[in-house]
């Protein structure tokens, strides 16, 4: 399944500025996008990025064996947001550095147990998660039903010009 | 690819060829403007074409419709047909799809575009046309003619209007208003059935397309105005004098709910793939 997300840059660069703020206990900050979407006529699917919800500076509890962690109250606001609008929601941070991101270990194990969680809020929609880089993105979307995720295989960054990153790990 | 034809396009980048040739061009309208559009891009060397429009060639295109022969005319061959022959006589490895219906049937289709071209005549499908774009924040190139009678004269004047997420929208250019979605003018008014606009058209074509190079390499620093205006009679393209007092940011596509498919479902995955 071909996965194609589309953000505009005014909205990059807030997600940007929030996960590059310091925070006093964690080494990194989370936050949550989300997105509309539409199937294509070939199956494949366009995510459109509309608002991003960052965590609470208070949302952090202190863990020096992972990056951030985020309470349970963290992700009930995000769970929320999704019980009440039909938003596809893409769990998102960043890797300091350029080129394309991969997901760590850590990453993967997190997200197995968070993504989940949204299909009891919002079960007729794919959520999944985002990573950025400085000039780059991995992103991976789960849909309901179907075992196998889907890397999202495309980026576009709307402004002017246009940015468009194509993903190495989906080839 | 011969070194000749890399230094031919080194002004537009490093990797401009690969950028154009990646690239996904939707062109609503194979007509006159619609037509000129495709001859451009595949020249350019774009790589994927989404070409739409329902309508078989007559004899009164035949003046107009770029790439089109009497024996088309004879054969009474589909516009999107004869857009897909052209693209491909000039660039043989285009993937060019056609679609030679009303695009609203294959709306989804669109939704796959860099980039869509709206080459239309009518105000009411400019107006669709746009929704969609903002919807799955795709940049809308807008292209349009007017041919009027003052006095003893005609005046054509058109305008080449870049409709960007965010930006002014046809709303806010004055392009798209109420009296003139429930009139539906005619945008060849005074023209007659066999519109002698070849050049003019090509002259909207070509600023249209310029603004698309532009959008996806950027080889000038300076950003195109949104809308570009015509005057034929005066053999002028300028930046319209409506910029000075518009918003640069739109107002009528500004809900953030206004994203996507608002009835997107996994339970419609089945009936699309279908």
């Amino acid at each position: 399944m071909k996965v194609h997300l589309k953000l505009t840059s005014s909205l990059l660069r807030e997600i940007q500025s929030d996960l590059r703020r310091p925070h006093p206990v964690a080494f990194e900050r989370v936050g949550f996008l989300a997105c509309r979407g539409g199937w294509t006529d070939d199956g494949g699917v366009v995510l459109i990025a509309r608002q991003f919800l960052p965590v609470d500076d208070v949302e952090y509890a202190e863990d020096e064996h992972v990056g951030a962690r985020i309470t349970a109250q963290a992700v009930r606001f995000a769970l929320q947001h999704a019980y009440h609008e039909p938003d596809c929601m893409l769990f998102v941070h960043e890797h300091a550095h350029t080129g394309e991101p991969r997901p760590s270990r850590v990453d993967s194990d997190c997200w197995r147990e968070l993504v989940p969680n949204f299909w009891h809020v919002r079960p007729s929609l794919p959520h999944g998660a985002l990573i950025l880089s400085e000039d780059s993105a991995f992103g991976i979307l789960w849909v309901p039903a179907v075992r196998q995720p889907a890397l999202i295989t495309d980026f576009t960054i709307v402004s002017w010009p246009l940015q468009r990153w194509t993903s190495e790990a989906s080839r | 690819m011969t070194q000749k034809s890399d230094s031919r396009q080194s002004f537009l980048g490093r990797n401009s060829e690969q950028t154009l040739a990646s690239a996904r061009a939707a062109v609503v309208g194979l007509g006159g403007g619609g037509s000129h559009v495709c001859q451009q891009l595949a020249h350019l060397g774009a790589g994927n074409f989404l070409l739409f429009d329902p309508q078989r060639i007559e004899d009164t295109n035949l003046n107009r419709l770029v790439g089109a022969t009497d024996d088309d005319v004879r054969e009474h061959r589909t516009k999107t047909d004869i857009g897909r022959r052209m693209i491909k006589a000039i660039r043989p490895c285009a993937n060019v799809e056609t679609y030679p219906s009303h695009w609203q049937e294959r709306a989804e289709v669109l939704r796959r575009a860099d980039a869509i071209f709206g080459c239309v005549d009518s105000f009411n499908e400019r107006s669709q046309l746009e929704r969609v774009a903002r919807r799955y924040l795709i940049p809308y190139i807008d292209i349009g003619m007017d041919v009027h009678r003052h006095e003893d004269e005609y005046h054509v004047s058109g305008q080449i209007a870049v409709s960007m997420p965010g930006g002014p929208c046809l709303w806010c250019m004055g392009i798209l208003r109420e009296d003139l979605l429930t009139q539906e003018a005619n945008n060849y008014g005074a023209a007659g059935a066999r519109q002698q606009v070849v050049w003019t058209n090509g002259v909207l074509a070509s600023t249209a397309v310029g603004a698309f190079v532009q959008l996806l390499t950027p080889w000038a620093k300076a950003k195109p105005p949104a809308l570009l205006e015509y005057d034929a009679n005066r053999g002028t393209v300028v930046a319209s004098n409506k910029l000075a007092v518009m918003r640069e940011t739109c107002l009528h596509f500004s809900s953030p709910v206004d994203f996507g498919d608002p009835f997107w479902s996994i339970n419609q995955l089945d009936r699309i793939v279908k």
